[in-house]
């Protein structure tokens, strides 16, 4: 028996009832007399969500509704083989738990390893056009607003550019799709120079001013072209764009319909894993210079000196503790651990060695 | 007067979320519609009046189409908006045109989804309507605003600027509230509950006193937890010196070369979750006014009337604590903010003569497609009737 109230059809008036079952058959009863009866299979009954009310229509369109909610599954589903198999995940303790663990395992083996290798693959699936589409108009835009024309002398820039061509574009082989190009230009911050270098996804690389005047001799202007020559190569810029779009998706997903919440998620997220992938593009681009640098018979050591005397001209004075929460809303790795892995790769170089073995 | 009632659990809700986000997830999405399905019948069926409540008809499968589209649509647009980000203002401007139509099907297909006591709500709102208040009248008023500016910018008179900014605290004011005087009654207006219309009897000056209102509890709130930030700004911070630095030197460049980065981080921290709370307790504050007027001031048959009793305080309270809670559960604790926040709404919520719903009869139904409701769902469209 169980006990519900049941509303006429298509009507809000309703009165208390029992659901009688026998056999296969139903019987919803008021006091003594049979208001409906019928075969249990011609039940509609909704499936059960925590201990909410149960609706069970009737063929005729009449509501049967009951908060017993074991009843309903003993006496009617079963009958029917017919049982709730969310409702069965949701109140077996075990199964939340593991369910629990499964989606924090998921959700952070997603975000430490799918979005970056998905994206490597989405990224370099795309057609060449692009990464030319992409990067049109930033050197436009830059030079209007950020840049200034450069200073250097020309024979400066006549050498870097000859080195560039006959030294270091044979390095990526011949049918490489980039159209390289280097870009002198001048940064400035009020009165200071800016020491930068960085490309753009179609294989345009910009140089400062102030980066060429850091730098003491070519050995170092080819290290660091290498390192950027590597975020073209291994399509960085294009990653990063596949990346942070998974991650607002992703996101929108997880949060649901909580906007604001949603907003702050994402806010927050997205800086910590943008700079989390954006350091590891970074290792990788390492990794890409000082191996062909070993090719191109150039010390390593190069890349760790222009690295340090970037670094000195920008001085700070922290402890170890205040570097570890900087390093995680950091795009790039901290300096000396990029200073100590070039170090690596000149002891090879030292030895003689064209490939080094200690890569991490 | 009775109220209303929750009666679903934290505990018994995060089951039924975390089964949600893990089906959600290893279908890459796909469980989704499904997914919301389960979560609004939960959240419908708790909510009680007089042990009668409400339920939640659609299905996964009448949602799933539309979510796809919808969901294609966002891709493309979080996706162009990245790569193109020039691209997405065209996007966005058609988006704004839909808008309305969003709206419309969204009130249409939710509520023809959603019953109480067995018996349908509906709503018969025009499509011509909602392009005239949610496209008419913003247009106007930013039209209006334009039209003042350029007169200021082009005669550059210090009388004219007194004058034009007056013109345009004024335009803010009257505008915002006729909006929303306006868009309530609309959506008021044009629902119905089986046979029976709702009808409000709203007035735009109400509106514009809590309007002001707000706009002064801002000021205040602005200045209030600004002082506070700043206070504990100043204790944080180990070397004073580099604030001061800070504010007497904020445009010489060779400051930020000695900038100590980790007293920084705790500085942007403090004063971000300082713009949250005070965006929070104003919307607190808002919510707040404009349910008690607008509950207050509308009827269902004329007989059945509603009432409001949020307290802006404890509102407050609550959205900045489950804010709180959720972030340093890392969103484990979304579930309980969730239920904390429906029973406080719902409890605040009073239906004079319930009795006098029994007599209640739907009417024909008609099939519905859900296509604006879901492309509304994803982009986050707020149809804004709060309850």
């Amino acid at each position: 028996m169980i006990e519900g109230i049941l509303y006429e059809i298509r009507s809000s008036a309703s009165q208390k009832v029992v659901l009688l079952i026998s056999d296969d058959t139903f019987f919803i009863n008021f006091e003594d007399t049979t208001l409906h009866q019928g075969d249990i299979s011609s039940l509609a009954v909704s499936s059960r969500i925590g201990n909410v009310e149960r609706k069970i229509t009737l063929v005729d369109g009449a509501v049967f509704a009951t908060k017993d909610n074991d009843a309903v599954d003993k006496l009617i589903l079963n009958t029917k083989k017919n049982k709730s198999i969310l409702h069965h995940l949701e109140s077996n303790s075990i199964l939340i738990f593991f369910a629990l663990i499964f989606t924090i395992v998921i959700a952070f083996s997603f975000f430490k390893w799918g979005v970056p290798s998905l994206s490597k693959s989405i990224a370099h699936a795309m057609p060449y056009k692009v990464n030319e589409l992409i990067s049109e108009n930033t050197l436009k835009v830059l030079d209007k607003h950020i840049f200034k024309p450069s200073q250097l002398s020309a024979s400066k820039k006549d050498k870097i550019i000859s080195v560039f061509k006959s030294k270091l574009l044979p390095l990526i082989g011949e049918n490489d799709e980039f159209k390289y190009q280097l870009h002198f230009r001048l940064w400035r911050n009020k009165k200071e120079g800016i020491a930068n270098a960085f490309a753009l996804p179609n294989g345009d690389i910009i140089l400062t001013d102030k980066f060429v005047q850091l730098s003491s001799n070519l050995d170092e202007i080819s290290s660091v072209l290498l390192h950027e020559i590597g975020h073209v190569e291994e399509k960085h810029g294009l990653q990063r764009l596949i990346q942070s779009s998974f991650i607002t998706v992703v996101i929108m997903f997880i949060s649901g319909d909580s906007t604001a919440l949603g907003d702050m998620g994402i806010g927050l997220g997205s800086l910590f894993l943008s700079s989390n992938y954006s350091r590891h593009h970074e290792s990788q681009a390492d990794l890409f210079a000082f191996k062909k640098m070993l090719k191109a018979k150039i010390d390593p050591i190069s890349f760790a000196n222009i690295m340090s005397e970037i670094t000195e001209t920008t001085p700070s004075k922290k402890t170890e503790k205040e570097k570890d929460i900087v390093y995680y809303l950091s795009s790039h790795p901290n300096t000396s651990s990029r200073i100590n892995m070039a170090k690596q790769y000149s002891q090879c170089f030292k030895n003689g060695l064209v490939v080094c073995k200690n890569e991490k | 007067m009775k109220a209303l009632s929750f009666e679903g659990t934290g505990l018994e809700y995060f089951k039924i979320w975390i089964v949600n986000v893990l089906l959600t997830i290893i279908t890459l999405g796909l469980y989704y519609p499904w997914a919301k399905v389960r979560n609004n019948r939960y959240f419908y069926a708790n909510s009680t009046l007089e042990d009668k409540n409400f339920e939640y008809h659609a299905t996964g499968k009448q949602l799933f189409i539309a979510y796809l589209i919808a969901f294609v649509l966002f891709i493309v647009y979080t996706v162009v908006g990245k790569f193109f980000p020039m691209a997405s203002i065209w996007f966005i401007l058609l988006l704004s045109i839909l808008i309305p139509w969003i709206i419309w099907r969204s009130m249409r297909f939710n509520m023809r989804m959603t019953s109480f006591s067995n018996v349908k709500f509906n709503f018969d709102g025009k499509l011509s309507q909602s392009y005239l208040i949610f496209i008419g009248y913003p247009l106007l008023f930013i039209l209006a605003t334009a039209g003042i500016i350029f007169t200021m910018v082009g005669t550059g008179n210090h009388f004219v600027n007194i004058i034009g900014s007056i013109a345009l605290f004024a335009i803010y004011c009257f505008g915002f509230a006729y909006f929303s005087l306006k868009k309530n009654s609309y959506l008021i207006n044009s629902s119905r509950y089986g046979q029976s219309k709702f009808k409000s009897n709203l007035d735009v000056k109400n509106f514009l006193i809590i309007n002001l209102k707000t706009l002064a509890l801002s000021f205040l709130v602005l200045l209030v937890s600004f002082a506070i930030a700043i206070g504990l700004i100043y204790t944080i911070a180990e070397n004073k010196e580099f604030l001061i630095q800070i504010t007497s030197d904020i445009n010489n460049p060779e400051i930020f070369k000695n900038l100590d980065y980790s007293a920084i981080i705790p500085m942007f921290i403090i004063i971000y979750f300082t713009i949250l709370f005070v965006n929070f307790i104003i919307m607190a504050y808002y919510t707040t006014r404009t349910r008690a007027y607008i509950f207050g001031n509308m009827s269902l048959d004329e007989g059945i009337k509603f009432s409001s009793s949020l307290k802006f305080v404890n509102l407050a309270f609550i959205i900045v604590s489950n804010l709180l809670i959720i972030f340093f559960t890392l969103g484990l604790a979304i579930p309980w903010a969730k239920v904390r926040l429906a029973r406080y709404m719902l409890e605040n919520t009073h239906v004079s003569s319930p009795e006098n719903l029994k007599v209640y009869l739907n009417e024909k139904e008609e099939k519905e497609s859900a296509v604006g409701e879901q492309i509304g769902d994803v982009f986050d469209v707020d149809v804004g009737l709060a309850l």
